[in-house]
């Protein structure tokens, strides 16, 4: 349906057709009225019939003068005889005339008159050879002409009688049909006038609508004035060569032109640097001849400006082409945004310096680590050593005493190292399967002893079926929760503490769960309730000989479970007890419940070697050798010491052995170093090469893997890896069964989803389109956009395919290129491990040389 | 014949004509008088009278038309003297001519509405003279045809047949 102003335009247009025919044929009515009206005037004009009544009573009166003569002429004189003449001969005369109407107007003549004519006619004939005969004749005759006469006057009589009706009823014809002619006149201008009345208002509401149409657009047009004056933007319309047709207030003090001063010349040479100004129109030419549409039509283009005093300065611009009188306009929007670059200069600056700083933390956390650990970890396990030998119960106590406060210490370094690590948001999350059934019954089982000894019932509560296994970080939420349950512990004097788990939520693919310790003890006064969650608050100042005394325990483990997407809250009244516990949103498990050993369980029997396992330890720290040492013994293998790279290399050299673990961090040669040199040549040449360091970056994980080491192992290094390490690279391969690639190159979980979704046939292809790009990426040169982009790319596919490592290597990468050092060799290196990963998993063909 | 004292007088006067001036100096009417003009004239033939025979009309200059009329049938030819002729043949001084007709008939035609051309006192219709019975024998026609306005009622009534008498007034 047609807009408004359409339709109402249709409408007026058909209107004023309809009104055109209209006027028209009354006009043509009108005109054939007046021609009627003029007839009937030109007959009224000639009157013709007026005069018949006076022909017609002036032959009555002749006749009777007639009659009258012949009366008087009885008397015989010569006067009289005249007379009788004079009057015959006027009769005669009148007589004559009426014949001469009657001929002329021969259609209104009736009968009656035409026979009285005859009647007349001959009377004439008989009586005029008297009349014109001899005056004796005449005389005799007198009284048979009086007679004859006389028969003619009746007649006669009856002529103009008939004549004064005709002309009565013509004439009243005459008026009726001339008054209904007015009258038919009348109307039709009465109905002409109306017509054009209508058309006059007609106009005049036209006229009227055409003024407020106006108003309207003028009002439109001041909005629009007003609106660009008003814009921060400058508006700036030129035409098809470039000549500034409008320049808005705000150009004015951008570019720093007064509007009438720069009205009318050309743009590019005011407001464009020279060096774009042959661009500039180019890009115009091109849209003028093609018709397309200009690069900064639809969106916006960095440019650079130029301000009237010649100085430049960043802009943005967009374009809009608007159809002209003559030709196409071009509407341009530039905003100068020299102060939004700098500002994001200065972001940037900002962002770097601080990732500056966290890159310095990071660091602090790696020396850290290492530096407070390494002692910690002799210290540890040279206690827990001198705790299997013969002690007096008195050494027995010193040594409980000593291994509680170093467990402490280790505590508190932990602790803060965590916090550390938590604030800097290098935490990550990991997502497994675990029973909240066995977690639950684990941290009992733990403190099952401590609880008793306090006089305490620890309980569990039944786990409904729905959480029989859910998707999660497990040892963290073990870790807030063992919090939980310390804290419940130590403050609880007597009665029942509860350990539960709830689900509060699910939707389809999470699951909101509530794990929470429950206590009857003392309360907690409302005005602590907040506190208690801070940093190094505590409320029991003089307990000191527990586990987690630092303050730090609440705090840790609301940062964990806000680290996790959840919250850790609390409920607690005065003289009733507490109840702490966090809510957790995690995942959905709908695979089967897996069993998963628990984690106390009994140490499963070493399978027995058919030989004595040799296992050489290269450490120079002599405790942490002697422990090493001791933790192979203890695993049932052959340790054999060496106290630096050099003798490491040169019995390795020599011998064959089974495995070795390689102290990293050590004088004189290091352990990369030695590793290398091992991987050369000499007996232990193919030997797994475990190397112990305190702290392990990425890049250095991979620098590790590629000098020919297995795995890392973080120190300090505890019993169980030792001898998971001995049966996962001496054993396992030994009795047949596939060596995984090192946990730290690939993600095996990762590898096994996408062979179970893909199938191995698809996972290769898979593969080797990934290796193919690899190789090309790492052709590429190291300073072009591409090439990060590229590597953007390949570290998200690295990840898909579980590369771990080369993923971590790739994302680091990319955070480099732009620095001057970007380590292509660490890139290629682990690529060249993960190819080797892949060939040992059957995905990939063995990589050639 | 008798010699009556009015017709001595009248020879003398005659013979005296010329040198009393206008007075007489159109000679009187042998033949029978047509028309017969008094009135405010200079030009008289018979005492304070001007007459008129047809010998008197034939001299003066003639006009001829043909029209068509609603006293007669198809068209005819009139020929005669126009009135204005005749009204300075009489050295007529007036602003009404009152025209009368043997039947007493009279009527008033203004000087003004007379021109060079129209009316003529007719004398001859198509060719013959017109007789009391058709009309004559002097007749006061216009040329009907030649306009609208000549076929009015008043032009009708001034056209007055069978004239006898002009007396010219003021």
């Amino acid at each position: 349906m047609a807009p408004p102003s359409e339709r109402w335009r249709i409408s007026q247009t058909a209107r004023y057709v309809l009104l055109s025919v209209f006027v028209i044929i009354g006009l043509g009515l009108l005109s054939y009225l007046a021609s009627e009206t003029r007839a009937r005037l030109d007959f009224l004009e000639q009157a013709p019939n007026d005069n018949d009544q006076f022909i017609y009573s002036q032959l009555e009166i002749e006749l009777l003068r007639l009659s009258n003569a012949l009366k008087e002429a009885e008397s015989g004189t010569p006067k009289a005889i005249a007379q009788i003449r004079v009057r015959y001969d006027l009769f005669y005369s009148r007589i004559y005339i009426v014949a001469a109407r009657q001929t002329q107007y021969a259609d209104r003549t009736t009968d009656t008159q035409r026979q009285t004519l005859e009647d007349l006619l001959a009377f004439l004939e008989r009586t005029s050879p008297i009349i014109d005969g001899p005056d004796a004749g005449l005389l005799a005759a007198l009284e048979r002409l009086d007679q004859d006469l006389q028969s003619m006057y009746t007649p006669t009589r009856g002529l103009s009688l008939a004549a004064l009706a005709q002309l009565a009823s013509a004439a009243d014809q005459h008026r009726k049909e001339f008054r209904t002619l007015l009258l038919q006149t009348s109307i039709l201008s009465a109905v002409l006038i109306l017509v054009l009345g209508v058309f006059v208002i007609s106009l005049m509401r036209l006229s009227q609508r055409h003024a407020t149409l106006a108003k309207d657009a003028q009002r439109t047009r001041d909005r629009l004035q007003s609106t660009v004056a008003a814009s921060l933007d400058a508006v700036i319309v030129i035409d098809e060569d470039s000549k500034i047709l409008d320049f808005s207030g705000a150009a004015e003090e951008i570019f720093g032109y007064r509007k009438d001063d720069i009205l009318g010349k050309p743009l590019p040479p005011l407001l464009i640097p020279d060096r774009f100004v042959k661009a500039h129109y180019q890009e115009l030419e091109m849209v003028k001849a093609t018709g397309k549409k200009h690069r900064a039509e639809d969106q916006l283009i960095h440019v650079i400006a130029k301000r009237a005093n010649g100085a430049e300065f960043p802009a943005e611009a967009s374009i809009t082409s608007v159809p002209g009188k003559r030709g196409t306009l071009f509407v341009s929007f530039i905003r100068d945004i020299s102060s939004r670059l700098h500002a994001q200069a200065e972001v940037v600056a900002a962002r770097d310096r601080a990732v500056e700083a966290e890159k310095i933390k990071s660091d602090f956390i790696a020396v850290m680590s290492h530096e407070m650990r390494t002692p910690l970890n002799g210290l540890m396990a040279g206690l827990e050593l001198v705790d299997g030998v013969n002690l007096t119960p008195k050494q027995k106590r010193y040594l409980q005493i000593a291994r509680v406060t170093s467990k402490q210490l280790l505590g508190h370094v932990n602790d803060v190292l965590q916090i550390a690590e938590l604030e800097s948001g290098k935490i990550r999350i990991k997502e497994h399967q675990f029973s909240p059934v066995a977690l639950l019954s684990e941290l009992r089982d733990a403190n099952a002893a401590i609880a008793q000894a306090k006089g305490l019932d620890l309980i569990v509560e039944p786990v409904a079926p729905e959480l029989e296994t859910v998707i999660g970080d497990k040892r963290r939420i073990h870790q807030i929760l063992l919090n939980l349950l310390g804290n419940a512990i130590k403050f609880t004097a007597q009665g029942q503490i509860t350990l539960r788990c709830q689900l509060l939520d699910e939707t389809d693919y999470q699951q909101i769960v509530r794990f929470e310790v429950e206590d009857g003890g003392a309360g907690i006064a409302p005005s602590d309730q907040k506190s208690i969650f801070e940093d190094f608050i505590t409320l029991d100042s003089s307990f000191q000989r527990n586990e987690n005394g630092t303050g730090l325990g609440l705090s840790i483990s609301r940062r964990l479970a806000r680290a996790m997407g959840g919250e850790v809250f609390l409920d607690s009244h005065l003289g009733k007890g507490s109840r702490f516990w966090a809510e957790l949103p995690l995942k959905k498990t709908t695979a089967p419940s897996v069993s998963v050993a628990p984690l106390n369980a009994e140490a499963p029997v070493m399978p027995q070697a058919s030989r004595q396992i040799k296992v050489l330890v290269v450490e120079d720290n002599e405790i942490n050798r002697m422990i090493a040492a001791e933790f192979v013994n203890v695993a049932g293998a052959q340790a054999i010491t060496a106290e630096n790279g050099e003798t490491g290399v040169a019995l390795a050299a020599r011998t064959a052995f089974d495995l070795i673990l390689m102290d990293v961090s050590m004088p004189v040669k290091d352990g990369r170093v030695a590793t290398r040199e091992i991987r050369q040549n000499g007996a232990s040449k193919n030997t797994p090469i475990l190397g112990l360091t305190a702290h392990a970056q990425n890049k250095d994980l991979a620098g590790f893997l590629a000098d020919g080491m297995q795995c890392v192992l973080i120190k300090p290094v505890n019993q169980d890896q030792i001898r998971q390490a001995i049966e996962k690279h001496v054993l396992a391969p030994a009795s047949g069964r596939a060596v995984r690639p090192s946990r730290h190159l690939i993600k095996q979980k990762t590898v096994d989803e996408l062979l179970e979704i893909l199938g191995r046939e698809a996972l290769v292809t898979m593969y080797n389109r990934f290796a193919a790009e690899m190789d090309t990426g790492l052709d590429r040169a190291p300073d072009s956009a591409e090439y990060k982009a590229e590597i953007h790319r390949l570290a998200g596919t690295a990840g898909a395919m579980g590369a771990r490592l080369l993923q971590q290597v790739l994302a680091e990468v990319e955070q480099t290129i732009g620095d001057d050092h970007v380590d292509v060799a660490l890139l290629r290196d682990t690529w060249q491990l993960t190819r080797q990963a892949y060939a040992d998993l059957g995905i990939a063909a063995a990589p050639t040389g | 014949m008798q010699l009556s004292l009015k017709k001595i007088i009248f020879a003398l006067a005659m013979s005296l004509a010329p040198v009393t001036g206008h007075a007489g100096n159109i000679p009187p009417v042998e033949g029978p008088v047509l028309l017969t003009i008094k009135g405010s004239i200079h030009s008289t033939n018979n005492l304070d009278c001007l007459e008129l025979d047809l010998e008197q009309f034939k001299k003066l200059p003639e006009a001829t038309f043909t029209t068509t009329t609603i006293w007669t049938e198809g068209e005819v030819t009139f020929k005669g003297v126009p009135l204005k002729t005749l009204l300075d043949f009489a050295e007529a001084e007036g602003s009404r001519i009152k025209a009368s007709a043997i039947n007493d008939y009279t009527i008033e035609i203004p000087v003004e509405s007379i021109t060079e051309d129209y009316p003529i006192v007719a004398y001859e219709m198509n060719g013959a003279p017109m007789t009391v019975r058709t009309n004559g024998p002097l007749w006061i026609v216009y040329p009907y045809d030649q306009s609208s306005e000549l076929q009015s009622e008043t032009v009708y009534a001034r056209s007055i047949w069978q004239l006898n008498r002009l007396e010219i007034v003021d």
